[in-house]
């Protein structure tokens, strides 16, 4: 779940990624459907060059770090690898929001 | 800093959509509802507007030119809300400009809160409710 930066249109790509494209996104900590809405947030579908190595974990609540107290849910299946953004061959917009 | 208080004043004026295009580029391409325009100001580097149901919801801005954290609390305010969004590796500041419009200011990784004030930015979004 890529947000696209308002100002040039491009994905920002992090570190964490997902494998089940039926992931419920509203439990990835990134907040519900109307906040992935409004941080421009679309699903990616990538491909990597070659074989990465990722860390899976489930995601944990966090507050809305933009100060709203807002508590994000979290309980969905993440995996995480710093470097692999580095390693996306292509991507594609799957879904909108 | 001038920049990003121009375009607060043509989001808060009564200028169509169309007229604030005009007032700050040319719209390049369309990505979801984000309307990315190529600057009329060479201190503008980039800029794109969120429209939804013909309204403007927000504005992403990035500047040629950094503007001191200083300098954002000297003008919008000393209140301001600091968080580290780790999704996307961004540390945002949030200053509440009135009842109708917030600033963020955006940096790249992690900046611990007392260390706020030896930074500058060039990322801002506009966002209105």
């Amino acid at each position: 779940m890529v947000s696209i930066d308002k100002a040039t249109g491009n994905p920002k790509f992090g570190s964490y990624f997902f494998d089940d494209i039926n992931e419920d996104v509203t439990k990835l900590g990134i907040g519900d459907l109307n906040r992935i809405k409004a941080d421009e947030r679309v699903k990616i579908k990538v491909i990597l060059d070659g074989e990465v190595d990722f860390l899976k974990s489930k995601t944990a609540n966090i507050e809305d770090w933009n100060g709203s107290g807002e508590i994000f849910d979290g309980g969905g299946n993440q995996y995480y690898n710093p470097t692999a953004k580095q390693k996306i061959k292509s991507y594609e917009i799957i879904q909108t929001y | 800093m001038k920049d990003l208080k121009k375009i607060i004043g043509l989001i808060l004026s009564v200028k169509s959509i169309d007229e604030i295009i005009n007032h700050l580029g040319v719209l390049i391409k369309v990505v979801g509802r984000i309307n990315v325009l190529k600057p009329l100001e060479a201190s503008i580097e980039n800029i794109g507007l969120v429209i939804e149901d013909n309204i403007i919801r927000s504005v992403g801005i990035t500047l040629s030119e950094t503007i001191s954290f200083k300098d954002l609390i000297d003008e919008f305010s000393n209140q301001f809300k600091w968080g580290y969004n780790h999704y996307d590796e961004e540390t945002v500041v949030n200053f509440q400009y009135n009842e109708k419009l917030i600033i963020r200011a955006i940096i790249e990784g992690y900046i611990d809160e007392t260390s706020l004030i030896k930074q500058s930015f060039k990322r801002f979004e506009i966002h209105i409710k």
